[in-house]
């Protein structure tokens, strides 16, 4: 099988992640069943939870209790084609309890969170890309915070239970889909104007 | 710029992409969470039954000068409560010491999780005070069992913590 990243598009992460828990259904731990099920997976689950502004660690933790919630309840997910849905569900909803309970705590806000620079690449060949790179993070960062979340969570699941995803923004339910499109736009137009911007330099 | 695809997917894409680069995925953590997997799976398959205690808090402790890794997880199932504490001993090894509230009769297993399953294990029971300890344990990746010496009340198991 060949291997995907969640880079690819998003489709077949899940359809990956379907065959895997197929295979491990019938008996496959191995790289074809769960083991594969967890790497393709995890990244997924990485995202979703870190959506909720949590530290590194408290992420992992809620990565961890998800997928042993899922051996445990695996009898549970009946039909293959949901795995992925219950998965950053279940994650989700772990990842908001976690994140209220913290922030009772100590406020966290975006900001503080130490984001990990990626690793150095080498120079000059890459800086026509970095360039590129750069615009495109200015781009997404110059979003309304709700916007950036809004968006983190839709690229990175399949068809998102908008209950939870709007019990954790703060926003009703109906205003998910309208808000994801406004959000869409606005980030078209910002790639438009970076790109113009880009081009005048 | 140009060659930007501004359709819906990607836009998306490209969403993906940014928190790809700014906010990788930690290092190793697919491969400890296969290996909690697979220890979880094989555990799965067998008789055993526990309760599953839900980490509801982890505090580190500021670092001292040798740089240790002290910290504390606290656990809980119901009225159960269990807290642990690592650090790091002189001889480079770990060590563990827990308590189990309210206070129980517990055999208390520390076993290691690695890549295959159940790596090797260390056992101890608890004092009347529901304490007990591990002295020198390797580091890396471990689950703690607690069984109830009597048999009569339900056995709890913790997820993975790397100590």
């Amino acid at each position: 099988m060949p291997h995907t990243t969640s880079t690819d598009s998003s489709g077949r992460v899940w359809s990956e992640a379907t065959a895997c828990f197929t295979a491990w259904a019938n008996g496959d731990t191995g790289p074809d069943g769960l083991d594969g099920l967890v790497r393709v997976m995890t990244p997924v689950l990485w995202h979703v939870v870190r959506s909720y502004r949590l530290p590194q660690e408290a992420a992992e933790d809620v990565i961890q209790s998800t997928w042993l919630a899922m051996v445990r309840r695996r009898d549970s997910i009946e039909d293959a084609v949901a795995v992925g849905g219950w998965l950053t569900t279940t994650a989700r909803r772990e990842a908001w309890r976690v994140s209220t309970s913290l922030n009772k705590a100590m406020p966290v806000e975006d900001e503080e969170i130490a984001f990990r620079l990626p690793k150095q690449r080498s120079a000059e060949t890459e800086a026509v890309e970095s360039d590129e790179r750069d615009r495109l993070w200015e781009t997404v960062d110059s979003l309304p915070e709700r916007c950036r979340r809004l968006l983190r969570i839709v690229a990175f699941e399949n068809r998102p239970d908008y209950t939870v995803v709007a019990q954790s923004l703060d926003m009703p339910v109906g205003s998910i889909g309208p808000t994801r499109g406004r959000c869409l736009a606005k980030l078209r137009v910002a790639l438009l104007q970076n790109a113009q911007m880009g081009e005048a330099r | 710029m140009s060659a930007t695809d501004l359709s819906r997917e990607g836009l998306l894409k490209i969403v993906r992409q940014v928190w790809e680069e700014r906010d990788p995925v930690p290092e190793g953590l697919v491969e400890r969470m296969q290996a909690v997997v697979q220890t979880e799976a094989i555990l799965a398959d067998t008789d055993l039954d526990y309760e599953l205690l839900v980490l509801v808090e982890r505090s580190a402790e500021l670092a001292g000068a040798r740089g240790t890794a002290a910290y504390t997880l606290r656990f809980a199932h119901d009225t159960t409560e269990v807290l642990l504490r690592t650090d790091r001993d002189d001889s480079g090894g770990a060590r563990l010491d827990g308590w189990i509230a309210p206070a129980a009769a517990m055999r208390v297993r520390a076993s290691q999780v690695t890549d295959h399953g159940e790596g090797h294990s260390w056992e101890t029971e608890t004092d009347a005070n529901g304490r007990f300890e591990f002295a020198d344990l390797p580091t890396g990746l471990f689950r703690l069992w607690l069984t109830p010496l009597d048999g009569d009340t339900t056995a709890f198991g913790t997820p993975a913590f790397e100590i």
